[in-house]
């Protein structure tokens, strides 16, 4: 018999895009609302500053149990699980989408319109800078347009993007500093940015992570949330395509299933895992699964590929001051050249070759005030990392499938994800990154300096997808809300529903579509009456 | 079992089992008795030795006697803190299993510690502390891997005591800045006072 569990909305994941979905509700709504997380509480503030020490002396990992042995697919993703998501970790980068991304086809001929604009989703991008703590000074507005300004005033700036921004200008391409999710001023009750260069465990909270807002909603008591719990089934109502429950599994009483029952349910997975849900969920009536009726859930999931290099430029650096911080330009998202090409720019300071060496370049060993000659040499000159992100079109081959040679511990199979290239992208591929080195070469010129290396990252990164949203039922898993085609109750949120990566950073734009998926869902639901 | 007791659980029963390894070694019969390695801690000899590697490998002419004795107190200390297979981060978007770090380096290294004793015993008649520094330099390089990369590793998968002193000395703030000549001061968690302004070069 199983344990019943009932409430107004289940929220099924517990990372970024949960977090907005929850809080937002709670605002608005009277809502009863449980969250569901496969993954622990690492609730540690306290414990920062020591797990960021034995992280800097030791490598240890500052998020100690933040994965489930044996729930993990084949290929990109991560195996981050936990109350937080892989926000816990995240560099905290939220630049947004340009205008361009979400009228690809229109503008440019190739790839797919996103079912809303730039425009209209500018107003969830401010809730979401708002609600995360972005601090950002914007670039020029032709290039970064945005109605409002950033919620937070931005970081100091260090000496060594200073130099590089001077540097990387001399091409005449515009940068300016690219917008983070860390508090420049106390902001939500959360500490000031110290600048501690660790942001994968920052110490102080100043970056945003979800775990602050969960656990500001729990002291509220505005929200419930099971834990350790991994949802494994969607199962619908009997005579009705409505989903009346959630199947889970408690992780410390496996062999006792929990039953969410509720009017709503949001799948706030991430694009890996609630395109896994779906899938698993079969029944009579969706034998390819939940939301699957036009067979496009897994389908056209979607990243962007990188070409990095390094360059030794001409004026000293000192790799250390702040090597979180970097600057962004926008110019190659906004261009319409002749043959499609898109893609951001980023530069970093870097310490690739000006590191200390154990042996000279004849191969002899180096001991005592020898390495340290050796390297002051190598550092009389600094080194920049620049990046491109550049978009790629999603084949609908492009998918993730349930792979059946594949089990977790619990005998359900686990994803697999095949990225595959549209057409035009796979036609693209090579004037793209030709381009993109010509963008290298010319600030190399313009700049002064030597190109150490350039590759090309085929990681498909900021992945989303899986679960695309459209108007048409036929080519789309659900409407440009978030709201499943096939199921009125049931909703899905954030990364599975892009369109496509663009050419920056994701987080800030799954937040924001979070944002504008919670505020239709919202209307379905009783207000919130005054306090 | 709290976080702290975990660590120190797993570094004491690592480091019993590696002792019950290393004490089924039977050392050389000409060499000079040696003192039974200490569990927890470099004893004083392996102490001496060590302190006679870092004089060679360690920037004696930046860090002058007095560094070298403090990089080389924290290195025993950070040895001492050091849990055998550690949790290691998952990368970004990796899907591979959990990493986990080396075992513990100090048995190894007490041995190769001992090694350059032995050596020097053998080859010179006195202790590796008390020979010329050029001498220290070749048992040094005898008893080195043969590999010569030339990146130093994570301090804890260092193949050699001498070459995991150097990477942990390196990965220092304080290196980082003798190696710029200027305090850079990385990974101190700096506030938002400082400006744009130039580091100012070490000793201004």
């Amino acid at each position: 018999m199983a344990k019943t569990i009932e409430s107004d909305v289940v929220i099924i994941g517990a990372g970024i895009s949960a977090a907005m979905v929850a809080e937002k509700l709670t605002e608005e709504t009277a809502a009863k609302i449980v969250i569901v997380e496969a993954g622990d509480k690492i609730f540690n503030l306290e414990e920062r500053f020591d797990r960021r020490a034995r992280f800097l002396a030791y490598r240890e990992n500052p998020w100690r149990g933040d994965h489930i042995r044996g729930q993990t697919g084949t290929g990109i993703q991560s195996r981050s699980m936990a109350v937080g998501g892989l926000a816990l970790h995240w560099g905290g980068t939220t630049p947004r989408y340009s205008p361009e991304d979400f009228q690809v086809r229109s503008i440019y001929g190739v790839g797919y319109d996103w079912p809303f604009t730039y425009d209209e989703l500018d107003p969830f991008y401010q809730e979401a800078e708002e609600r995360l703590g972005v601090a950002g000074s914007p670039g020029p507005a032709a290039l970064d347009p945005r109605s409002k300004d950033y919620p937070l005033p931005p970081l100091p700036v260090s000496y060594n993007l200073v130099k590089l921004q001077e540097w990387g200008e001399k091409s005449g391409i515009p940068f300016w500093r690219n917008p983070v999710a860390k508090n420049s001023v106390p902001y939500q009750g959360r500490n000031v940015c110290t600048r501690c260069d660790t942001c994968s465990i920052c110490p102080t909270g100043a970056k945003y992570t979800p775990d602050f807002t969960f656990q500001r909603l729990l002291k509220e008591g505005r929200i419930e949330l099971y834990d350790r719990t991994l949802v494994r089934q969607l199962e619908l109502a009997e005579g009705s395509d409505a989903i009346d429950h959630a199947v889970a599994l408690d992780r410390d009483a496996p062999d006792e299933p929990i039953h969410f029952r509720a009017n709503t349910f949001v799948l706030a997975s991430g694009y890996c895992w609630s395109t896994h849900l779906l899938l698993l969920s079969r029944s009579d009536r969706f034998p390819n699964g939940v939301a699957n009726r036009s067979g496009m859930v897994g389908k056209f999931v979607t990243g962007h590929r990188s070409l990095n290099t390094y360059v030794e430029v001409p004026m000293k650096l000192y790799p250390g001051v702040y090597r979180s911080d970097s600057l962004l330009s926008k110019k190659f998202q906004r261009e319409r050249p002749d043959r499609y090409v898109r893609h951001d720019l980023r530069i970093w300071e870097s310490d690739v070759s000006r590191r200390p060496r154990l042996t000279d370049d004849e191969g002899k060993r180096l001991f005592g005030d020898a390495v340290l000659d050796d390297w002051k040499k190598r550092t009389a000159t600094g080194v920049a990392r620049m990046r491109a992100y550049y978009d790629v079109i999603p084949a609908k081959e492009s998918a993730l499938t349930l792979d059946s040679n594949r089990k977790n511990p619990w005998g359900d199979p686990l994803p697999r994800i095949d990225f595959a290239d549209s057409e035009w992208s796979a036609e693209l591929r090579q004037h793209t990154e030709d381009s993109i080195r010509g963008v290298f070469d010319h600030i190399v010129r313009a700049g002064g300096g030597k190109t150490l290396s350039t590759r090309v990252d085929s990681l498909q990164d900021h992945p989303g997808g899986g679960c695309r949203m459209g108007a048409d039922p036929a080519t789309s898993v659900v409407d440009p809300e978030g709201r499943s085609h096939n199921h009125e109750n049931l909703w899905v949120v954030g990364a599975p529903t892009i369109v496509s990566s663009g050419c920056n950073n994701g987080t800030l734009t799954f937040a924001a579509l979070s944002l504008r998926s919670a505020t239709a869902l919202a209307k379905t639901l009783p207000a919130r009456t005054t306090d | 079992m709290s976080y702290e007791d975990r660590r120190l659980f797993l570094k004491k029963s690592a480091t019993i089992v590696s002792g019950l390894a290393a004490a089924s070694c039977t050392p050389p019969r000409d060499a000079a008795p040696l003192e039974t390695p200490s569990l927890d801690n470099l004893d004083s000899l392996h102490r001496t030795t060590l302190d006679a590697v870092g004089r060679v490998v360690l920037p004696k002419g930046a860090l002058g006697d007095e560094g070298v004795t403090r990089v080389l107190d924290d290195f025993v200390k950070w040895l001492d803190g050091f849990e055998p297979v550690a949790e290691l981060p998952h990368h970004y978007l990796w899907n591979d299993e959990i990493a986990y770090g080396p075992p513990d380096p100090a048995p190894l290294w007490r041995s190769q510690l001992e090694a350059l004793e032995l050596e020097a015993q053998k080859r010179h008649g006195s202790s590796f502390g008390a020979v010329d520094v050029p001498l220290q330099e070749t048992i040094l390089h005898r008893q080195l891997p043969r590999e010569k990369p030339q990146d130093l590793p994570y301090a804890g998968d260092a193949p050699h005591v001498a070459i995991g002193l150097l990477a942990y000395f390196y990965r220092t703030s304080e290196a980082n800045d003798l190696g710029h000549g200027a305090a850079i001061e990385k990974q101190t968690c700096r506030g938002l006072d400082t400006g744009p302004d130039e580091p100012k070069p070490l000793g201004s």
